[in-house]
């Protein structure tokens, strides 16, 4: 842990993400540089408030286990026998057992609870009088733990929803531009993982290269050839552009649209499919 | 060990592969969320700096058909 937090606070200098060549060359992409990508996509006060996180669970991880160890044993060495009693009865409380799973699960502390009870597996455990007849502790709920970090990852991934329009904004203009940007990532996405095996792909999926083809096919626009996604694109901006200076309807930009969203779509079919492949 | 040695070589690729997959998934993903957090219509840079990706497609080695 004190490693990690380590190499949290000694990260290289931070990559420009928004740069599409940092992909561009996938291969040449390692682990250290997947690990600063991953950091990076964090906003400033995620990482503040993860590092702030990551330092708590070191400090309960070596602290937690150390007092409450001692406390334990300064229990035992008392003379009376009261207080081993109490500490007993609230160690082995269903409440204390919730807290204590959340605890865990949330800052991966497992407090010290006197020596384990024996099992049959293992009978020659050494056994605390106090544990005797106690019944077996359940196991650890290993799926609710590992579904609650991955829903906390995903959470950070997809905390943000839709945004409500300005006031002023032309929804036109906004969902053209939102279009005009997914359109663009899903085309990216899909002809990166093209690129990446594209003589794989030619032999065992040859629809999907096809398409990929397809959308490479150089098409002129504005006096240049642009491959068909990035020229489909450009035509829905030119006419989004227009719409704004009052050149185009509503209509012209609602016809355009509807060529780039029915590629956009098929693209995203295949990136929803193109893991399923042989 | 001589197992993992003699796998290595075909492990490497596919790790390799791997990596570069979740970094594009996860800049897709960070994409959508921008588009789908969008609120008010691109500024003058806002556009020309998507205009430059546009025209990046031209060398981009993804975009470009088989020879």
């Amino acid at each position: 842990m004190s490693l990690f937090l380590l190499a949290l606070f000694t990260l290289p200098a931070i990559a420009d993400v928004s740069n599409t060549d940092v992909l561009g060359d996938s291969s040449a992409l390692g682990a250290a540089e997947l690990f600063t990508f991953l950091w990076n996509l964090l906003p400033p006060n995620v990482q503040t408030a993860l590092i702030g996180y990551l330092a708590i669970v070191g400090l309960f991880r070596h602290a937690g286990k150390l007092s409450t160890t001692v406390f334990h044993k300064y229990c035992e060495a008392t003379e009376t026998k009261a207080d081993d009693e109490f500490l007993a009865k609230v160690e082995n409380s269903r409440a204390l057992r919730a807290v204590l799973f959340w605890i865990d699960l949330l800052l991966s502390w497992k407090p010290y609870r006197g020596p384990a009870t024996p099992t049959d597996s293992n009978p020659n455990t050494p056994t605390d009088p106090r544990m005797v007849n106690l019944p077996p502790r359940p196991e650890a709920p290993v799926i609710p733990r590992a579904a609650g970090m991955i829903a906390f990852f995903l959470g950070v991934l997809f905390l943000a929803g839709c945004a409500r329009l300005q006031p002023g904004a032309s929804p036109i203009v906004v969902r053209t531009e939102q279009l005009e940007k997914s359109a663009k990532a899903t085309f990216d996405l899909v002809l990166g993982a093209d690129n990446r095996r594209r003589e794989f792909f030619k032999t065992n999926a040859p629809a999907f290269h096809g398409f990929c083809e397809w959308l490479r096919q150089p098409l002129p626009v504005d006096g240049r050839n642009y491959p068909r996604a990035a020229a489909l694109i450009k035509n829905v901006s030119n006419v989004k552009l227009a719409f704004k200076t009052g050149r185009a309807s509503s209509n012209d930009v609602v016809t355009v649209i509807t060529t780039l969203e029915s590629a956009a779509v098929q693209a995203t079919f295949w990136k929803t499919n193109f893991l399923k492949l042989p | 060990m001589t197992a993992i040695l003699a796998l290595l070589p075909t492990l490497y690729p596919l790790v390799r592969d791997g990596v570069g997959d979740v970094a594009a998934l996860i800049q897709y993903i960070r994409s959508i969320r921008s588009a789908a957090q969008q609120s008010a219509e691109w500024t003058d840079a806002q556009e020309a700096q998507f205009q430059t990706e546009l025209e990046a497609t031209l060398t981009d080695s993804a975009y470009q058909p088989d020879k």
